[in-house]
């Protein structure tokens, strides 16, 4: 157990390490720097050293390392629905790890059976995740959004008996939806060129105010996003000005500046 | 699991693909890769090559070990498998030195002055293998559209010395390569701009004058009041009507990127959280997320990091590695997700998941995240879900407001502002401070914005009049 | 001897996916309750496999440094300094017995993983601001519209803009989120979802999408 010197020790040396890094990232800003590239390399380092034992500590561990071979919270599970994961994870790591052998050799498709046959079977893991991903995909896609958005544009809720604003602002929404799906789905050029022009016509302009109104939300998701990275920029800015407080330079520095005004 | 190396570019490519990977040659040819060889272009070596004189570089260069080892035998059918050793040794210019490197000393001088010359150039130094020399030197600049001329002006830059083809040649071959009908002589349809570059020193030192002068000299003016979005007191009455031990689930969406925006908005409702005694479960599908949330929960509660009863005010469901794919579990069966683990082994988590959650909070610096959920999660267990989100990610979520897949939605520093407003347990000093000052930083990041679009203005009126 | 392109692995592993692919799309419908069961046991697999999937992507660019280092690529320096602290890091997580609650691990993690990746995000901001100069003018193609957006929203949420304003301007600024930009938003949101879910299905029956 580390003494409160020692944390104390760690606290400001830590504090220090982060003030330091931060200007070596944010040097990035002149200019593509040696300082900044080492910065990054660390940085990606520490993050891929981080998940790697995140991985091993927080998921393996636990959820398949415990209960497969100390036997204890998962005795419920059949074995095999344990041995299958670890099984087909190290068909993954070990083709995976033959490809990075082999990668840049002259040849390196070739291989004798076996290795054929090994880099076959780490792509079943592979495809495994494909699938359900696809699949996840697709059927979320379809059922969280596009049945629910459809649902929604077509019932806007539009009552003769409602208020005249709710009413207009239901028709702007039906109207606006539309002209953007539209903008973003027809090619005028290919698909409308033997419509009658009347037909044309209506549908250019309804195209043109699905365009203007994309760009006008363009604009309003910019100015948001101004604001939640002048968010970043302040929590930097102040970070900067608490490790100067915490580790005393402010202090050095404004002893120093009244020594030099005296 | 076989390869099959790309005519075009050479690069491995899986048996069965219809196309490169790296330059999109059409690979569904049931002719041997000797086929595409045929063409005389490209099986005879370059007179130059021949010459007695060869380029330095090509002098220095050690031979193949495929020349030196397997010489070409025309008679045996070449194997689909595995790289021709005659396309190796004569497509020089799959090799660094014949790509890069001029012979001529004023040709080096010319080379090292071309801008376009010394980005490539620059990527040959980075030492990676496939850049700049795939897709026969950069045939991505080829284009069919004689219009699109300005990466053209030096063809012949992208090829070994000696190489000399003209454009339309540079055209021809490479619709011959990748066997797609290209027009030679189009006329140009799009003609893309240039875009300009955003490294702008000016405009940098202006906004970090403008942000950094008020947060060194603590300026506290002026503060201002923010927007009240709609969404925000939905979502805290949501979050306030719950039961004191209401089961909640809370996925952290968010790491240290994105932090200091995102603990605004997270830090009254971890507020809120612990004044109610709820013990929310938290998942995380970034590898960073559950770090951040012992920090946010530490700094509420005062409780060091490595303090165990930091765990009673939450509940670590742990680290999803599965990604989106994995989400659903967490939908259809919380109980063997948690439980079937040694995470599980806590009581507090045990009795958690022994009923169902009322509500779902997600707490993500992405929109992609909150919809993620309303797709994959929602769905399933139909439970009402508050998104607390990054100013960023506030509209496209506008929609799931207004159909009412969301009960609630809290975004950026005003969102969260408002939020604590709301709170009838008021933060402490310091915290009302941090809000107070980032509504002042605001102000002053926000008259740099506005000042940078009227000077951009100013400048392309008096260049449009000039 | 020329090699079969299509190997029985290979259709096995077609299988696999489409297998996948079924019993997820069934169960999603409802229509197969007692699929349910192995769903939930495909997805805890998932969770599994993604797993050894990341740590395999972490050797993976452990190795491409480390053969850098071996061949002195230029850079090489940049590429020591990476697999040195991604070790150190490892092993400081392997030694502590503490899991990821370990001192050691919390003073990387406060020290360099979090004010580093804070500092690269907030970069964005200044590149953001030389996009407005750039960018936001009315002489652009859909400039002046973007510039209306932009204008609203900023003066709105730049708190003492909107303290000093009518509060008709904060009312009009709600109205333009809540129908008209989320009219907008849905439709981009239907647009794309459309886009995204024709591509899948093409991707499903190997019909490119050119």
């Amino acid at each position: 157990m580390p003494s409160g010197v020692e944390t104390t020790l760690a606290a400001n040396l830590g504090l220090w390490v982060g003030f330091v890094f931060s200007l070596l990232i944010f040097s990035a800003l002149m200019g593509e720097n040696a300082l900044t590239r080492l910065a990054q390399h660390i940085l990606v380092g520490a993050s891929l050293g981080y998940l790697a034992i995140l991985v091993l500590r927080d998921v393996l561990q636990p959820r398949l390392f415990i209960p497969l071979f100390s036997g204890g919270v998962q005795a419920n599970l059949p074995r095999w629905q344990l041995w299958a994961p670890l099984i087909l994870g190290l068909l993954l790591c070990a083709a995976g790890l033959d490809r990075m052998r082999q990668a840049g050799k002259p040849g390196s498709g070739e291989g004798w059976l076996g290795r054929r046959l090994l880099h076959g079977l780490g792509m079943i893991p592979v495809a495994l995740l494909l699938g359900i991903s696809i699949a996840v995909g697709i059927v979320g896609l379809w059922q969280g959004t596009l049945l629910t958005q459809l649902w929604r544009v077509a019932s806007p809720g539009i009552a003769w008996s409602a208020a005249p604003a709710q009413f207009l602002g239901s028709i702007l929404t039906l109207l606006l939806t539309t002209a953007t799906l539209l903008h973003l789905s027809v090619r005028l050029d290919r698909q409308l060129t033997n419509s009658p022009v009347i037909m044309r016509s209506i549908l250019e302009g309804w195209i043109w105010l699905g365009k203007r109104a994309l760009w006008v939300a363009a604009g309003v998701i910019f100015a948001r996003l101004v604001a939640a990275r002048l968010s970043l920029l302040i929590g930097r800015m102040e970070f900067f000005l608490f490790s100067l407080n915490q580790t005393g330079v402010w202090q050095w520095a404004e002893t120093l500046w009244r020594s030099l005004v005296q | 699991m076989t390869t099959i190396h790309c005519p075009h570019c050479g690069v491995a490519n899986r048996t069965g693909s219809n196309f490169c990977n790296r330059c999109g040659t059409d690979l569904r040819t049931d002719e041997p890769i000797s086929a595409t060889r045929s063409d005389p272009a490209l099986t005879e070596p370059p007179s130059t090559f021949d010459d007695a004189t060869p380029p330095s570089s090509f002098a220095a260069q050690p031979p193949l070990p495929s020349e030196e080892q397997t010489p070409p035998d025309a008679a045996a059918p070449p194997e689909p498998t595995s790289p021709p050793a005659e396309l190796t040794i004569k497509q020089l210019w799959l090799q660094d030195e014949a790509l890069f490197a001029p012979t001529d000393p004023a040709e080096i001088s010319e080379f090292e002055q071309d801008p376009v010359s010394d980005d490539i150039s620059s990527l040959a130094g980075s030492g990676r293998l496939m850049t700049g020399v795939q897709g026969l030197l950069e045939p991505l600049r080829i284009s069919s559209e004689s219009g699109e001329s300005g990466d053209l002006a030096t063809p012949t830059r992208y090829f070994a010395p000696g190489i000399e083809l003209g454009i339309d040649q540079l055209r021809r071959l490479r619709g011959l390569m990748t066997q797609d009908p290209t027009l030679l002589h189009a006329p140009p349809l799009y003609r893309p701009r240039k875009l300009p570059a955003l490294r702008v020193p000016w405009i940098f030192v202006l906004l970090g004058l403008m942000v950094a002068l008020p947060v060194f000299l603590l300026f506290g003016q002026p503060v201002g009041q923010v927007q009240q979005w709609p969404g925000v007191a939905e979502a805290h009455a949501q979050v306030e009507n719950l039961a004191p031990d209401a089961p909640i689930l809370i996925l952290w969406a968010y790491d240290p990127a994105t932090a200091d925006e995102m603990d605004l908005l997270a830090l009254p409702l971890v507020t809120q959280l612990v004044a109610r005694q709820t013990k929310p479960i938290v998942v995380s599908l970034l590898p960073n997320g559950l770090a951040t949330t012992r920090r946010l929960f530490a700094r509420v509660t005062g409780h060091m990091l490595d303090d165990p009863s930091l765990l009673d005010y939450y509940i670590d469901g742990g680290f999803f590695a599965g990604g989106a794919a994995a989400l659903p579990l967490l939908g259809q069966d919380l109980r063997h997700t948690l439980l079937g683990s040694t995470l599980g082994t806590s009581p507090a988590l045990a009795k958690a998941v022994a009923q169902p959650p009322v509500l779902a909070i997600v707490i993500a610096a992405q929109a992609e995240d909150v919809q993620q959920w309303l797709e994959l999660v929602q769905p399933l267990n139909q439970i009402p879900v508050v998104a607390f989100t990054s100013a960023g990610a506030d509209l496209p979520l506008r929609p799931y407001l207004e159909s009412g897949q969301l009960r609630g939605l809290v975004s950026g520093f005003d969102g969260g502002y408002t939020y604590q407003q709301l709170l009838t347990q008021p933060l402490s000093h310091n915290e009302e401070t941090i809000y107070r000052l980032q509504l002042v930083f605001q102000n002053w990041g926000h008259l740099a914005f506005l000042v940078l679009i009227v000077l951009g203005n100013l400048a392309a009126l008096l260049y449009a009049r000039s | 001897m020329p090699l079969p392109r299509f190997s029985l692995i290979n259709y096995f592993v077609l299988l696999v996916l489409l297998s996948c692919l079924v019993l997820v799309i069934v169960d999603r419908t409802g229509l197969l309750p007692p699929l349910r069961s192995l769903t939930t046991l495909l997805y805890t697999w998932t969770i599994l496999i993604s797993a050894f999937a990341l740590l395999l992507g972490v050797v993976n660019v452990l190795l491409v440094h480390v053969r850098r280092i071996q061949n002195g690529q230029a850079g090489w320096p940049y590429s020591l300094a990476l697999v040195a602290t991604l070790v150190a890091v490892f092993v400081a997580g392997l030694l502590r017995q503490n899991g990821m609650r370990n001192l050691m691990l919390e003073w990387i993690f406060d020290s360099l993983i979090a004010p580093g990746q804070a500092m690269l995000f907030a970069l964005t901001a200044f590149f953001m601001a030389a996009a407005a100069f750039r960018w936001l003018r009315i002489g652009r193609v859909g400039g002046a519209w973007m510039l209306a957006g932009v204008l609203l929203i900023l003066l709105i949420q730049m708190p003492a803009a909107n303290s000093a304003l009518s509060p008709v301007w904060r009312q009009l600024a709600n109205w333009t989120l809540s129908v008209p930009i989320m009219a907008v938003m849905r439709g981009a949101l239907l647009g794309s979802g459309l886009a995204l879910l024709i591509t899948g299905v093409r991707f499903l029956l190997n019909r490119n999408a050119g």
